[in-house]
C-alpha cells in the first residue's frame, strides 16, 4: 500500500515538476531528466532496503544499506539540479545577439 | 563517427545496454536464466532463481561411500576421539561455566532462558521407527488402500507436510548402488538398520528392518527462528534447535499416521539425527545444496533449518537436486570459518576427499570439519554454538531488494560471489564482544520484542495462493 501511495506521489511530483520548468522556461536536457531518474531509482532501493533490514530486525545493515545506495542518488541528484542551474545561469548571464 | 548522440540514437545505446546487462550473467555461465525449469520441483514452489541438476554441487564417489554408523560421529564417540580426561575436564567446565553464567544473569543464559530452554523440549510427540499400533489403516474402514501415481503422490505428500509443519519438500527413491548408503548402517543407539526382503519391518533390541519394498524417502526441512538463532552461542540459541526437533516430532508421528492412514509405511527416526544422513538426502532431494559448513544450506532460509527424513512403500516421483550457485559461493566466502570460535571449519578453497577425522563420512567431496573442535567449544559454552550459521550470508529474512539480487546474481554467475562477500562483510561484520559465550545478538533485546512471528518463522516462504 505504502508503494501504491510513493508511486503515485512520484507520479504527481514528476509531473509537476515538469509543467513548472516549462513554465518558468527553465532549459532541461534529455541527460539531466535521465541523472534524475538514476538518483529516483537509487533514492527509491536505497528506502525499500533500509526499511526492509529494519523490519528483519539488522538496523546497523539498514544504515549500511541507506549510505551505499542513498549517497549515489545524492550525487546523481546533485549533479542534476547542478548542471540544470549552471546551464540556466550560463544562458542567463550571455549578452543575446541582435538585440 | 558522430560524436554526438542524437536522443534517439542515444536511447537505442541505452536499450542494448540494458539488454548486455541483463544476459551477461547468463552468457559467463552459460545458463539460459529464461528457460523456465520445468523440472524444478512438480511439488513445490521455489524461488525463481534455484536451478535443478542432474547430480548434486558435491561430487559424490558412490563406489568409495559406505552405509555409516552414526555413532561414529562425535555426537556418539567424542570421548573415544578426544580422551577420557578431557572429556572429563569439559564436563565440569560445563556445569561450571552454566552456573556461573546462571548466577550473573550473562545475557542468553539467564533463567528465563534456562527456564524456555526446559519448556521447548515439552509436549513433543511420541519418537519411533516403527507406526503407532493404534493407526486407522484402510483395512480398518474397509476399503483399498490409496493408488496414484508417483507425481500424485508426491504432491499429495507435500501438501499434507506442508499442512503439519513442514517448509519445504522433496523425495528420494533408494537405490542400492547409491542413494541406499545414505540410509545408516547403525543408529545412534548402536541398533543395525537392515534392509531385507521382508514384508513389513520390525525392532528388537539390536536391530532395525527396513523392508526392500520401502524404496522412497520423504525429506522435509523445519525452518528455525532465525532471530534466536543469531543468540549464538548461548542458550536462546539452543533452544531454538530444541523446539526445531520438538515441533518436528509431532510432524513425524502426524506424517506416520497419515502414511498409514493410506494403507503404507511409515518409517521415522527413532531419535534425533536418527535413519540416514539428513543433509546428504537434503542435497539428493534438493532441498539446498553442501557447503561449507558441511551442512545443507537452503535457498529459502540458508542453513537455518533442520532437515528431517521418513522411509515409505509408497512410490514417491523424486525430485532433482539443485544448483542455486551456493557451494560456488562457499568457496569464495570463509566467513563461517572465520566466525568460528574454535576453528573447525575449513580454510581451503576447494572441498576435498580427504576426512578429517574418523567422525567424517568418506565418499564425498567435501569441506570436512574438525568436529572434535567443534564439539569441544559446545561444551566449553554449555550449549550447541551456532555462530557459523549466524555468520552464513544466506540465513537472512530476504525481505530487503538485495538478498533477492544477490541469491538471483549467485545463482547465475560465480563472477560477482567475491563482491557480494565483501558487500555481506560490510553489512554483517561479525560479534562486537567474540569472548567466550558472548552472544552475536543482544538475547534481551528478543526478549523485549513481542511482534515477531508464530515460532520467529515467515511462514509465507513459498507461499502461493492465487
Amino acid at each position: 500500500m505504502w508503494w501504491l501511495i510513493l508511486g503515485i506521489a512520484i507520479g504527481v511530483i514528476g509531473w509537476w515538476l515538469v509543467a513548472w520548468t516549462r513554465a518558468k522556461k527553465i532549459a532541461v536536457k534529455w541527460y539531466e531528466w535521465l541523472l534524475a531518474v538514476i538518483a529516483l531509482g537509487f533514492a527509491l532501493l536505497a528506502l525499500q532496503n533500509y526499511y526492509a533490514f529494519l523490519r528483519e530486525m539488522e538496523p546497523y545493515s539498514a544504515g549500511v544499506m541507506l549510505a551505499l545506495l542513498g549517497v549515489p542518488a545524492l550525487i546523481f541528484a546533485v549533479i542534476a539540479v547542478g548542471l540544470v542551474w549552471w546551464e540556466n545561469t550560463k544562458v542567463a548571464k550571455t549578452p543575446a545577439k541582435n538585440s | 563517427m558522430a560524436t554526438n548522440l542524437t536522443r534517439r540514437e542515444f536511447l537505442k545505446d541505452l536499450g542494448l545496454l540494458g539488454a548486455g546487462i541483463t544476459l551477461a550473467p547468463a552468457a559467463v555461465s552459460g545458463a539460459d536464466i529464461f528457460d523456465w525449469d520445468s523440472q524444478k520441483t512438480p511439488v513445490l514452489n521455489r524461488p525463481s532463481w534455484v536451478n535443478t541438476s542432474a547430480v548434486p554441487t558435491m561430487e559424490i564417489d558412490w563406489d568409495k561411500m559406505e552405509r555409516w554408523r552414526e555413532w561414529r560421529t562425535t555426537r556418539g564417540s567424542f570421548a573415544e576421539y578426544v580422551g577420557k580426561e578431557r572429556d572429563d575436564r569439559l564436563t565440569k567446565l560445563q556445569t561450571e561455566n552454566l552456573d556461573r553464567w546462571l548466577k550473573q544473569n550473562k545475557p542468553g543464559y539467564t533463567l528465563k532462558d534456562r527456564a524456555l530452554g526446559i519448556a521447548t523440549g515439552q509436549g513433543a510427540g511420541a519418537q519411533g521407527f516403527l507406526q503407532p499400533k493404534d493407526v486407522t489403516t484402510p483395512e480398518k474402514l474397509g476399503v483399498s488402500k490409496w493408488t496414484g501415481s508417483p507425481e500424485d503422490a508426491a504432491v499429495m505428500v507435500t501438501a499434507a507436510l506442508r499442512h503439519l509443519g513442514a517448509g519445504t519438500i522433496g523425495f528420494v527413491e533408494l537405490d542400492p548402488r547409491t542413494t541406499e548408503k545414505l540410509i545408516y548402517a547403525e543408529d545412534p543407539d548402536k541398533k543395525v538398520m537392515k534392509i531385507a526382503d521382508v514384508d513389513q519391518p520390525t525392532e528388537d533390541d539390536k536391530t532395525r528392518v527396513i523392508p526392500k519394498k520401502a524404496r522412497w524417502v520423504s525429506v522435509w526441512t523445519v525452518p528455525m527462528s532465525q532471530e534466536t538463532t543469531k543468540a549464538a552461542p548461548t542458550v536462546l540459541c539452543q533452544l531454538t534447535t530444541g523446539l526445531t526437533y520438538t515441533l518436528n516430532r509431532s510432524i513425524q508421528l502426524r506424517l506416520q499416521y497419515f502414511l498409514a492412514g493410506l494403507g503404507y509405511l511409515g518409517l521415522g527416526e527413532a531419535s534425533t539425527n536418527a535413519l540416514g544422513i539428513s543433509p546428504a538426502l537434503g542435497t539428493m532431494a534438493g532441498l539446498g545444496e553442501m557447503s561449507r559448513l558441511n551442512r545443507l544450506i537452503t535457498p529459502e532460509w540458508g542453513p537455518i533449518t533442520r532437515v528431517f527424513k521418513m522411509i515409505t512403500d509408497l512410490p514417491l516421483a523424486p525430485t532433482k537436486p539443485i544448483n542455486a550457485g551456493i557451494m560456488q559461493f562457499c568457496k569464495v566466502c570463509k566467513k563461517c570459518a572465520d566466525f568460528c570460535p574454535s576453528k573447525a571449519l575449513s580454510f581451503d578453497t576447494e572441498p576435498t576427499w580427504q576426512v578429517r577425522g574418523p567422525w567424517n563420512n568418506a565418499g564425498h567431496k567435501a569441506f570436512y570439519e574438525d568436529s572434535t573442535k567443534c564439539r569441544a567449544y559446545w561444551r566449553q559454552v554449555g550449549t550447541n554454538c551456532g555462530l557459523c550459521f549466524t555468520a552464513c550470508p544466506f540465513g537472512t529474512k530476504n525481505q530487503a531488494f538485495f538478498h533477492e539480487f544477490r541469491n538471483a546474481l549467485v545463482s547465475a554467475t560465480p563472477v560477482f560471489d567475491s563482491a557480494l562477500k565483501a558487500v555481506d562483510d560490510w553489512l554483517n561484520p561479525g560479534p562486537a564482544n567474540p569472548e567466550l559465550g558472548n552472544p552475536f545478538k543482544d538475547p534481551e533485546k528478543w526478549w523485549k520484542t513481542t511482534n515477531l512471528p508464530i515460532y520467529g518463522i515467515n511462514t509465507s516462504t513459498g507461499v502461493s495462493e492465487i
